[in-house]
């Protein structure tokens, strides 16, 4: 998944449902393959149901054309020809909005119907050179517009839905609703505000901006994605003691030369890397609302907790997750959020085996390390997205 | 005031699986007389579960001595013999 050694590449979405629907009719999908990031966005016009359905449809079709690397005008003129009907609003029946991220930066960005989405780079908006392609169908002809550009760290891209770009339509304040200079001086504003606004932040704002726009009564299911190229957030993640311990030393070296966030997770091996750096460790004796046991400290150390019951609290804490924010005030949410905010997790596991933890009348949760850090680096590598990399000492 | 005697919970997981959990409490089954004259702390791991003959989790230390099977009464018991206190 490393997309570039350059530049990570975080995609972020956050929708809302026009009030009173229980699903939106904008569908946001991101696929990460071969070295690529694919992302789309369909809004099956209308909101409920059948919106969904129509939108999930042409977004994994959309995705798929992508994948088989098809020319843009054969995906979008079957989409259209499928989906786009004679009704009033023809042009706006099935919209899509699809960036191709490459390993090299390169970004290809097909677009039909949708607001058109901006680059933002150095807090100004990057023009984008666009290509209109003329699709004929039964209806007349249908313009697909496409560009492409060269992404570099810190660019951004948002895209959005009309729902957004409306929100606020006949109120006294935005009676021409929020519109794109709206949008676009919004997220310049926040940038300015916060350099380094992930994704994650970004779009969730725009959304809670476009909901205070309609009042929080939302008119149109609104949606909006963030494509943020930056500096990866490392994470290291030490569990277990190693194998042999002359091997002792070099854990303990990984810790100290390591460049990003530190976690320790095991008793023991937080104290042979106390005893190998000589730094002390200090437990802080309170009980956790999750009923895990204490966390610690150390110099130059994030977090220190205890390993096996903590990562499997952690691991199934991520499986039951579902799309919401981790909440948990427990050290297994604290963990979670602590993963989910970097882009790579590094793990080092050490194999020494506890022969003690073996023992069959202790609780089934002690599962073995090996096994619960290869089902918890899975997890985070296919449902979040991370960049995994385990590494056994 | 001579020096404290230090009390050490191990955190580790055999030992917090093994009952250390409830161990965190020790100093609210505990005089204040002699809560002023230990030092209770946490340790990730006192390493006694991988030493023969050392008993079972979960462990306290309570200044050189290893209690294992350690519950509150038994800790309190050791505490106080320590400090030989009624």
């Amino acid at each position: 998944m490393a997309i570039n050694k350059k530049f990570f590449v975080e995609v972020e979405s956050y929708e809302l449902c026009e009030k009173g629907q229980i699903v939106s009719g904008d569908v946001t999908i991101q696929h990460r393959g071969k070295g690529r990031v694919f992302v789309i966005l369909s809004d099956g016009r209308g909101s409920g149901v059948k919106a969904n359905i129509k939108a999930s449809v042409i977004s994994s079709m959309a995705l798929h054309y992508t994948l088989l690397d098809e020319p843009v005008e054969r995906a979008a003129q079957t989409i259209i020809h499928t989906f786009v009907s004679e009704s009033a609003e023809s042009e706006k029946s099935a919209t899509f909005t699809i960036l191709d991220i490459r390993s090299n930066g390169v970004v290809n960005i097909v677009e039909f119907g949708n607001p058109l989405c901006f680059v933002i780079r150095d807090n100004s908006n990057l023009k984008l050179d666009r290509e209109t392609i003329e699709v004929n169908t039964e209806y007349g002809p249908k313009y697909v517009y496409i560009s492409s550009f060269e992404a570099t760290t810190e660019d951004r891209i948002i895209l959005f839905s009309d729902g957004v770009e409306a929100s606020g339509n006949f109120t006294k304040r935005l009676p021409n609703g929020w519109g794109r200079d709206g949008i676009l001086s919004f997220c310049r504003e926040e940038i300015v505000g916060n350099m380094t606004i992930s994704a994650y932040d970004m779009c969730r704002k725009v959304i809670a901006k476009a909901e205070l726009n309609d009042l929080f009564s939302p008119k149109n299911d609104m949606t909006c994605g963030v494509v943020y190229f930056r500096n990866p957030r490392k994470i290291l993640v030490c569990s277990g003691a190693p194998f042999n311990e002359k091997k002792d030393e070099i854990l303990a070296d990984i810790v100290a030369q390591y460049d990003g966030t530190k976690l320790i997770c095991g008793g023991t091996t937080s104290q042979i890397i106390s005893r190998e750096l000589d730094r002390a460790i200090t437990v802080e004796l309170k009980r956790d609302s999750a009923g895990l046991p204490p966390t610690s400290m150390m110099d130059g150390v994030d977090l220190i907790t205890e390993g096996v019951l903590t990562l499997s609290r952690v691991k199934l804490l991520l499986e039951r997750n579902v799309g919401g924010d981790i909440t948990q005030t427990g050290t297994d949410g604290r963990v979670a959020r602590m993963l989910l905010q970097h882009d790579v997790i590094e793990f080092v596991v050490g194999t020494r085996i506890n022969p003690i933890h073996q023992d069959p009348s202790l609780p089934v949760e002690l599962e073995l390390r090996r096994n619960l850090i290869k089902d918890l680096a899975k997890l985070l590598e296919k449902r979040y997205l991370k960049e995994v990399k385990i590494q056994y000492i | 005031m001579s020096k404290k005697l230090s009390v050490t919970i191990c955190t580790g997981t055999l030992c917090y699986v093994m009952g250390g959990a409830e161990l965190q409490v020790l100093e609210e089954y505990l005089s204040p007389e002699i809560v002023d004259q230990i030092e209770i702390s946490g340790s990730p791991c006192l390493d006694c579960c991988n030493q023969d003959g050392a008993g079972k989790a979960p462990f306290v230390k309570i200044g050189d001595k290893i209690i294992s099977e350690a519950s509150i009464s038994k800790v309190v018991d050791a505490i106080k013999e320590e400090l030989n206190v009624e």
